[in-house]
């Protein structure tokens, strides 16, 4: 179930070569933050609202119905909904693939860098043009 | 055990590490520093990993009350709309910061005499300006000579590179017509000394692995150590004590293996930070100050300045590679730093341009700004976030009342037994508006940099890194707890150097200042020693 649910809130994206959640290692990432707790939480009250609202387990519902449930499960309890979501980003951004598909710039290990280009300073022009602005003071 | 020192020093952070290596020219003196904290090792900082932006949330927050270090003690901040961001270790809250480095102006020394409010400083900006040059030369400062607004720097490193949301933020505020200038920053631009220069990863704020980011563990540490300072780590003092002459005769302690101990000392220096530095002065409780430490008049803790910031952010068309580089560190504006007639509100404030976020901080604060779905539009909704934004945080005046304070907080220990603190602060009207009045501008600069603004608010609650004002310096001793000189009105031999002894707060990041008064203090000391020192 954890792997539809993954799905459902981050998908992938062929045409922008992104990975749905469920390709990263969402398990490492539990065990490392001890964080299973809150995702068995998450998956209990997802199949409770499943079953009251579409009597039927979470994977067989529909892509709207999945939805619904969870925002549902938003509504009725914003603070589980919230802190499981930004666990799935944190494991999901913080995956090496991800990272790497992002462009994010150099990525480890360090140090190559990133390289940004050299300032023309004649950007300055109207900041002195205008002149001073400092406050002198009478420190007597 | 007892040991004895010439001087102690307490807390290794920016202003202790300035304090130390002013005072460690003279190697006759024995200089000892206790740091509640542990030596960081550069190499092991988070940056080298691909998941380093997940330490933010543990073992590198800025928020003692979730990193939870040993070093770290309780700071209930359930009366205060921001909380504290802070960091125990070698080096303090250095390691931490971002490495924005301007400097108070000369009108923030004298806000009585020009905006008849609150009170001028004992000490002008004038006097300060000679520390302020050493202390640059020493952190090592990038940024441009030549600012309209700040016409005082003589020698700075090249600046940190604008990139292209510098840029175009740059030509927002020239079409306005408005300051802005590129930022004071304390980072290698160039190699220098041992030290890398910045590679412009942009994480600074979980600590510095190329050590370009002029924390002082890398730079006045070093030099101190050569010197012959000696550092204790992982040594908490709880109380200052005073002997039968009224002057203190050291410290107590309790060392790395728990055991309680005792050093001695002719001086006693505090740098503990503006919560930290009032925390052990209300711990240190004796026959002659029943209330606490230099306590006599009720002042220490009292009139705690935090720099409430807004925080406006803007997302533009483009990609902007905006995450690329020193996070805070970018340009500044002091637009509307001075008082001007036509606002409501007196003094005014700093805008910082910050970079854009790195990829989980936009997931996560684009889900919850609205900007970011979850479900088949997700990657498109992060491909137009991600790289696309800037923000601008608003540093504003804050001014001191009394109500905003720190007590001791008996209900919450550290892992010693001493108690934690509990702050107690609200935002005054005067901050209010300033806050109002940044928000509507940076609105503006992001509306004519044909940037969308994506969030706005005040006050933000993760940012009380500038504590200020707690031990107040003046002239009277019915007012304020330190002379000029940082030197205890009713303990001649025990001083304060950190940002405690603000009278006001100014309207830019206080690092720099705080460090300058450090350097201009531990001048006089030298000067002074056998005048200000007990003879034990």
């Amino acid at each position: 179930m954890i792997k539809i649910v993954l799905n459902t809130l981050i998908p992938g994206d062929k045409k922008l070569n992104m990975p749905p959640a469920s390709e990263i290692g969402f398990n490492a990432y539990e065990i490392k933050y001890e964080i299973k707790q809150i995702t068995i939480d998450f998956l209990s009250e997802l199949t409770k609202i499943s079953q009251s609202q579409f009597s039927k387990i979470f994977i067989e519902l529909g892509e709207d119905q999945k939805k619904k449930a969870l925002n549902i499960l938003k509504l009725k309890n914003i603070r589980l909904f919230s802190v499981f979501l930004k666990h799935v980003f944190r494991a999901y951004y913080s995956d090496i693939k991800v990272l790497s598909l992002l462009r994010v710039g150099s990525s480890p290990p360090f140090p190559d860098g990133n390289e940004i280009k050299e300032d023309d300073w004649s950007i300055l022009s109207a900041v002195y043009e205008r002149g001073s602005i400092y406050k002198i003071i009478d420190e007597d | 055990m007892t040991d004895v020192a010439d001087i102690i020093i307490i807390g290794s952070g920016a202003s202790g590490a300035a304090a130390v290596w002013s005072l460690s020219h003279d190697k006759s003196l024995r200089i000892v520093c206790f740091e509640q904290g542990s030596i960081s090792n550069p190499s092991d900082y988070p940056t080298k990993s691909p998941d380093w932006e997940l330490s933010r949330f543990d073992k590198s927050s800025f928020d003692p009350n979730i990193r939870k270090n040993l070093a770290d003690y309780p700071i209930d901040v359930s009366e205060s709309p921001i909380s504290i961001a802070n960091f125990n270790g070698y080096g303090g809250s250095t390691i931490l910061y971002s490495a924005h480095f301007p400097r108070l102006h000369p009108s923030d020394f004298r806000v009585k005499t020009l905006d008849n409010i609150a009170d001028d400083w004992p000490i002008n900006y004038s006097e300060l300006k000679p520390y302020f040059y050493i202390n640059e030369k020493m952190m090592g400062v990038a940024g441009l000579v030549g600012d309209t607004a700040n016409p005082e720097y003589n020698s700075l490193l090249p600046p940190v590179p604008l990139g292209d949301m510098g840029k175009e933020m740059a030509r927002a505020f020239n079409k306005m017509n408005w300051h802005w200038w590129p930022s004071y920053s304390a980072i290698n631009t160039d190699k220098r000394n041992s030290r890398s220069n910045c590679i412009n990863l942009g994480p600074c704020n979980i600590g510095c692995s190329q050590g370009a980011k002029g924390s002082v563990d890398v730079t006045y540490w070093p030099l101190a150590r050569l010197n012959g300072v000696e550092v204790y780590t992982e040594s908490r003092v709880y109380e200052i004590t005073l002997d039968s002459k009224g002057l203190s005769d050291g410290v107590l302690y309790i060392n790395k293996n728990g055991n309680e101990c005792q050093c001695k000392a002719k001086i006693v220096i505090l740098a503990c930070s503006g919560i930290g530095t009032p925390r052990l002065l209300l711990n240190s409780k004796s026959p002659a100050f029943p209330d606490g430490l230099l306590n006599d008049n009720g002042l220490v803790g009292k009139n705690l300045m935090l720099h409430p910031l807004a925080y406006v952010e803007g997302v533009f068309d483009k990609d902007l590679k905006s995450s690329i580089g020193p996070h805070g560190c970018c340009i500044l504006s002091q637009e509307f730093y001075e008082t001007r007639p036509e606002n409501d509100f007196l003094r005014g404030y700093t805008m910082q341009i910050l970079r854009g976020a790195p990829p989980i901080e936009s997931a996560i604060s684009g889900y919850f700004m609205r900007q970011l779905s979850i479900g088949k539009n997700h990657h498109k909704d992060f491909a137009r976030l991600f790289n696309h934004t800037a923000g601008i945080a608003i540093i504003s005046e804050d001014l001191p009342e009394k109500h905003n304070r720190v007590e001791l907080d008996f209900e919450n220990k550290d892992h010693f037994g001493m108690p934690g603190v509990k702050v107690y602060y609200k935002m005054g009207e005067n901050t209010k508006k300033i806050l109002k009045h940044g928000i509507k501008i940076s609105k503006e600069i992001f509306s004519t940099a044909g940037a969308k603004v994506t969030a706005s608010f005040a006050p933000v609650k993760n940012t009380g890194w500038h504590l200020m004002g707690t031990a107040r310096m003046g002239e009277d001793p019915k007012i304020s707890v330190v002379n000029k000189y940082g030197q205890a009105h009713q303990v001649k031999n025990i001083f304060i150097v950190d940002s405690s002894v603000f009278v006001t707060s100014g309207a830019a990041n206080p690092v720099a200042t705080s460090q300058a008064i450090a350097l201009f203090v531990c001048n006089y000391i030298r000067n002074n020693i056998s005048n200000v020192s007990n003879s034990l």
